[in-house]
């Protein structure tokens, strides 16, 4: 009886056994919800010809770009949001587009050849969006 | 007799959940076998164009891509001055069509052009002209105006016969921006896949090609811009192959006298459609027909867009944003789209 009852303490291969089944549900998590929701790491890619730079969305400020063929855009990053408030470019479709925030969305400059998008962020399920 | 020990079973039920859940993981996941996407983006055919393809996709392959682009580009562009469309349009009465991409292009697009009663029109080129959009002032312009330009619009003003492609006018000119997108996708989809590549989506401004789900997904999910507000998703498409399309009143456009004046014309009046519809998204396995029937069905309206689906000419299927506030999805896809918008609040009939 005596035995039986010392065989009810963790011994230390209980201890491994604990760490392994940890690890696989540490495994599982980390596979299944890889981007378990972080806004604050959502970023602003701007490519202009074959430059990119990247700047903070949750940091508000005004960026100046220079894009192709002399043209130049003004953006204003405020409130997790991007929009350009200005540009020399004849359309200005770009102003037009609006103020963006989600992950994977753009704002197109044809004629500056400049593209600004949110990249990062809560891993929204959407695959492709169509402008 | 034996007794198995009561800490051993206490590790046992402990363990089992969690090597049923490795074990559903690893099936789930191909046994270890996991694709990873590159996004790439360029500009070309006026637009910026997106591949999210597998990073097995080697960096030769995706220039060979941009080469087939190119060299499409070159033959539809009415801005390149060497293309095949640029020197029809400066023939004065039309010219001997040898180019196969441009034969299979035109041929379509003036079938398409034929089963739309010429709701979709290659020919529209002149209304683009005058009308100026996007350009730095654009103004409504004058009836005479678009009388005139309308003497050199109209498909019909268009014969080809033993290869020979003629015109009616001189004015006539030839116009794929409402197709041509949809063809190169097309036509990159299938190099692609000729490559091996089975998963990954294109985006050529305004048209998407899925090559199929990405890794670990059995559909991929489209948004679809919201007419009133288009760096949101109004709806979510979910599908698996072929091709979407979409054509809106807010891509371009200028307001006078309260009125928007967008970039869809209708060929018939001159001037941009006023059909009802605010924007549509047209899905089908053909590259060519979503593009060209996104422009038609904008131009026909609900009554009409019905109408061409239920005569089965053609395999596709669309969702409609209107301006009277509704939306529209045609029966085939009914359970594949999700509908999001407060804007678009009712479907179309239901009061």
């Amino acid at each position: 009886m005596t035995t039986r009852k010392k065989q009810m303490f963790p011994i230390v291969g209980d201890y491994v056994v604990y760490a392994v089944i940890l690890l696989i549900a540490a495994i599982f998590f980390s596979l299944f919800f890889p981007k378990a929701g972080d806004k604050s790491l959502r970023v602003i890619r701007i490519q202009s010809g074959e430059d990119v730079e990247y700047y903070d969305l949750n940091s508000d400020r005004e960026i100046s770009v220079d894009g192709e063929d002399g043209f130049t855009l003004t953006l204003s990053v405020s409130s997790g949001t991007v929009r350009v408030v200005q540009a020399s470019c004849r359309d200005h479709l770009c102003v037009k587009t609006g103020a963006i925030s989600e992950e994977g969305r753009s704002i197109i400059c044809l004629p500056a050849r400049v593209i600004i998008t949110i990249e990062g962020g809560d891993g929204s399920d959407e695959d492709v969006f169509l402008p | 007799m034996k007794t198995i020990p009561s800490r051993l079973v206490a590790v046992g039920i402990a363990i089992l959940p969690a090597v049923l859940c490795l074990a559903i993981l690893l099936i789930s996941r191909g046994c270890g076998e996991t694709v990873s996407y590159r996004s790439r983006e360029t500009f070309a055919m006026d637009t910026i164009l997106s591949f999210r393809l597998p990073d097995t996709v080697t960096e030769e392959q995706y220039q060979e891509t941009l080469a087939q682009i190119k060299r499409l580009e070159e033959i539809f562009s009415r801005t390149v001055p060497d293309s095949v469309t640029s020197r029809f349009n400066r023939s004065e009465s039309g010219m001997e069509i040898t180019d196969p991409d441009f034969l299979a292009l035109l041929s379509r697009s003036l079938e398409i052009a034929g089963q739309t009663g010429g709701a979709f029109d290659l020919t529209a080129g002149p209304l683009t002209e005058i009308w100026d959009i996007t350009g730095e002032n654009p103004e409504i312009p004058d009836e005479s105006e678009i009388q005139t330009a309308l003497t050199a619009v109209g498909y019909r003003k268009l014969t080809l016969q033993d290869g020979f492609l003629s015109k009616e006018n001189s004015g006539v000119s030839l116009d794929f921006g409402g197709c041509a997108k949809g063809y190169i996708c097309e036509a990159v989809l299938n190099q692609l896949k000729q490559l091996g590549v089975e998963s990954g989506i294109l985006s050529f401004g305004g048209n998407v090609g899925i090559l199929g789900p990405l890794e670990g997904k059995s559909t991929c999910r489209v948004g679809i811009a919201n007419p009133d507000s288009p760096e949101f998703a109004a709806g979510y498409l979910s599908v698996d192959r072929g091709f979407v399309s979409v054509s809106g009143d807010y891509e371009r456009y200028f307001e006078a006298d309260g009125n928007r004046y967008h970039h869809i014309f209708d060929p018939k009046t001159g001037r941009p459609a006023q059909s009802g519809v605010r924007s549509v998204a047209v899905w089908s396995e053909d590259g060519t027909l979503a593009d060209a029937l996104s422009t038609a069905l904008f131009v026909m309206g609900v009554q009409g867009a019905q109408e061409l689906y239920e005569s089965g000419i053609y395999s596709f299927e669309a969702v409609f944003y209107l301006s009277d506030g509704s939306y529209y999805v045609t029966d085939g896809i009914r359970d594949r789209y999700e509908h999001v918008s407060d804007s678009f609040s009712r479907e179309f009939g239901t009061e």
